[in-house]
């Protein structure tokens, strides 16, 4: 490791290059394919569709002219969930019986199963990000994670905690708390990550945006109150609309800092990243599918009207079902292309890789075990969506 | 040793970036700076995914990620001579869409299949066993719910509580229930009556105004404890969380499957529903029977509280079998041969019970 300490000396401002090769209609063959799919398979090809994405995704990002390899199978992805639910079931049974005991003493402890499960979902969501990193490799070596999913889950629910009862001030230190703890687990080889980014420069950088949370909020529960005071419905869909639009600007501008701050303090070793991303490119990219999620829901509506209004009771339903179906299939599609392969494509687009060269040479860890696909399974049965 | 067959080489233990060169001799050699690095026997070597105009090789028994990048059209060319297995590659091998998609199927209907038979089933096998002190929990959870939903004023006109009382005595006697019930009556303006969990029903003041005679009401109760003694409550609520595990297993979180899952739970309830409903009213009709009084005018009273109720396409989402029905049915089972449970007086004093 000697010379390679002298040669990262010389090479302190070598910058190498980082890009997306991934083609639009590539991609969105591969959605028009795989989401019909899942609804004919009844959600079981979900597991097939979301190995091919990242497969996809991983295979067209291309760093200093090699792609990275995603490892993962479907059928890895299966038997994680099949065990999840096992396992969950007598989870779920304790939680019913937990829930009518708590019921019956009058307390409010019924909402503690709620926090239990909030609780699992983030120790699911590090299992998953954990299956994920080892099933990443770059040069012929993995990626990988260590650490605890319980320990992390307590971590999130105190940081939670704290930011429930500052009004979301406390945001930024919990990113930064739960990013440190996630990267000084995560490997390449047996380079170990971390994260350089501290709270309170992404609260320097995002204060403004709290103002911009705190207007939504109070849009929100002006209609009501202006409701009652007017007797007019027009205010709450008005206000509703206004709450939810200053909503989506202002959580796309959070997601171009986060993104940005996020990307800037990731370290693998002494390999760190620049990103020249913009917030308009990732602003602009959540307008356009709000655009075309409301174009498909107006388009499924008309159609719905019109079978109705013009088509005999049952045939009018069958279409009904048939444009429900259409939607949800290309509402899945637009969520994808968005917010999975557009920010992917925008993020890596956007980024310069610094001091590769001291990763050049990095051996593999000796002692990493291979995780399942376990954390996978409970994130898929809870519903947590990811790529 | 030839030197012109060149390759990038991984060797899946360290991330360096080897330019090798290949050699072809017994054994598929791989050098870099004229020494040895590794040797795959040609029988072990196996093309894998890659870029376009990239032949991505890896052999059984290297390293797991071991790989050797060929790009040169005669270097590819001399591999695919030697090799003679490298279209054989099981570990990325591609799941025919046509072969998951036909397990899918066979799966769901496993699924469905064991929703439809197996989880009534396992519901009425399990429900008897559930001690009678959980029921009564249950009970107690529900009451306190319902209480909060109808304001929980409790009817107590001494005169109605005690023609109250000697319905629930003469009923409870022709019926031989598992467990004495408790039956109770609420000020709401909802025409209802219910049973719990554990024992107790509930019959609220709305219904009261609705009747027209006590038979009516006497047979309202007969079914209500009909569902008591039939386990109702727990059988039902076993097959639903039976059913939402099971469901759980199809779409999971497929966007939009929610729904389908949805719609899927409630015909299956709904089937479930008018199943015991209809097994209710049998127990009424039974129990009239017992008293001697008709079982008509409770089907009437339905009738009246949910107004016609024609043969649509929508029947399959009701869990209620139509009043139509249920009125034909009970009528057909009509018999009265004794006198009225309660005299005019205590029957006045019931339907005031409120007041």
């Amino acid at each position: 490791m000697n010379d390679m300490t002298v040669k990262a000396a010389h090479g302190a401002a070598e910058s190498s290059d980082i890009v997306f090769t991934g083609r639009d209609d590539e991609f969105r063959d591969l959605l028009y394919k795989g989401a019909p799919l899942e609804i004919v398979t009844f959600g079981f090809y979900r597991f097939w569709l979301a190995t091919k994405i990242r497969q996809h995704l991983w295979s067209h990002t291309i760093l200093d002219g090699d792609a990275f390899a995603y490892l993962g199978t479907a059928r890895e992805l299966l038997i994680g969930f099949l065990f999840a639910i096992a396992i969950l079931a007598p989870i779920y049974l304790a939680s019913f019986l937990l829930g009518v005991e708590a019921e019956r003493s009058r307390s409010f402890a019924s909402s503690l199963v709620g926090v239990f499960f909030v609780a699992f979902w983030q120790f699911a969501t590090y299992r998953a990000r954990r299956y994920r990193l080892h099933r990443t490799a770059w040069r012929g070596l993995r990626f990988h994670m260590d650490g605890s999913g319980v320990s992390y889950a307590l971590r999130a629910m105190g940081w939670g905690l704290l930011t429930i009862v500052t009004l979301g001030l406390a945001l930024p230190w919990m990113h930064a708390a739960l990013e440190r703890y996630k990267m000084r687990h995560t490997y390449y080889g047996d380079l170990r990550g971390d994260f350089a980014a501290t709270g309170s420069e992404l609260f320097k950088q995002g204060w403004l945006l709290w103002i911009g949370a705190a207007l939504s909020a109070a849009a929100f529960f002006a209609g009501p109150i202006l409701y009652e005071l007017t007797k007019q419905g027009a205010w709450l869909l008005l206000l509703l609309l206004v709450s939810a639009a200053i909503f989506i600007e202002f959580y796309a501008r959070f997601k171009a800092l986060q993104w940005k701050w996020w990307l800037e303090g990731v370290r693998i070793g002494d390999v760190r990243a620049a990103s020249t991303l913009e917030r308009h490119t990732l602003t602009g990219n959540y307008w356009t599918f709000v655009g075309l999620f409301f174009a498909s829901l107006l388009a499924a509506g008309i159609g719905v009207a019109l079978a109705v209004a013009f088509l005999p009771k049952i045939l009018a339903v069958v279409l009904a079902v048939f444009f429900y179906l259409a939607f949800i299939v290309h509402y899945s599609i637009l969520w994808r292309t968005y917010f999975v392969q557009r920010v992917w494509r925008i993020v890596v687009n956007s980024l310069t890789i610094h001091n590769l060269h001291t990763a050049q040479e990095v051996a593999m860890r000796l002692d990493a075990s291979s995780p399942t696909a376990l954390g996978e399974g409970f994130a898929d049965s809870l519903d947590v969506a990811g790529f | 040793m030839n030197e012109n067959f060149e390759a990038i080489y991984f060797d899946g233990v360290v991330s360096k970036k080897r330019r090798v060169s290949l050699a072809f001799g017994p054994t598929l050699e791989i050098f870099e700076d004229g020494t040895i690095l590794s040797a795959w026997s040609y029988a072990d070597v196996r093309r894998i995914p890659a870029p376009p105009d990239v032949m991505r090789l890896r052999a059984i028994g290297a390293a797991q990620l071991a790989h050797l990048d060929v790009r040169d059209g005669d270097t590819k060319h001399e591999v695919e001579r030697h090799c003679p297995r490298l279209a054989d590659d099981s570990l990325h091998a591609d799941a025919s869409t046509l072969k998951i998609v036909a397990w899918s199927l066979a799966a769901t209907a496993s699924i469905v299949g064991l929703i439809w038979f197996g989880v009534p089933f396992a519901a009425d096998r399990l429900a008897p066993i559930v001690p009678v002190s959980w029921e009564k929990r249950f009970g107690e959870v529900v009451e306190r719910q319902l209480r909060g939903m109808f304001d929980g004023k409790r009817c107590a006109s001494p005169s109605g509580v005690a023609a109250l009382a000697k319905l629930s005595n003469r009923l409870q006697d022709a019926s031989s229930l598992r467990l004495p019930a408790t039956i109770e009556a609420i000020s709401s303006k909802t025409p209802n009556a219910f049973a719990l969990p554990g024992g107790k029903v509930f019959i609220l003041s709305g219904l009261l105004e609705k009747a027209q005679s006590q038979d009516e009401v006497l047979g309202i109760l007969a079914h209500e404890l009909g569902h008591l003694q039939n386990r109702d409550h727990l059988r039902r609520l076993i097959a639903n969380g039976g059913i939402a595990y099971l469901f759980g297993l199809l779409f999971g979180d497929v966007t939009g499957g929610g729904a389908v899952v949805f719609v899927g739970k409630e015909l299956l309830t709904a089937a479930n529903s008018r199943e015991a409903e209809a097994q209710a009213d049998a127990f009424a009709a039974q129990t009239l029977a017992g008293l001697g009084r008709p079982a008509k005018p409770m089907g009437e009273l339905l009738l009246r509280v949910t107004g016609k109720e024609t043969d649509g396409f929508l029947t399959i989402l009701q869990d209620h079998p139509l009043s139509e029905d249920r009125l034909a049915k009970l009528s057909a089972a009509d018999k009265a041969t004794a006198d009225p449970v309660l005299t005019d007086e205590e029957w006045k004093a019931l339907r005031t019970i409120c007041d």
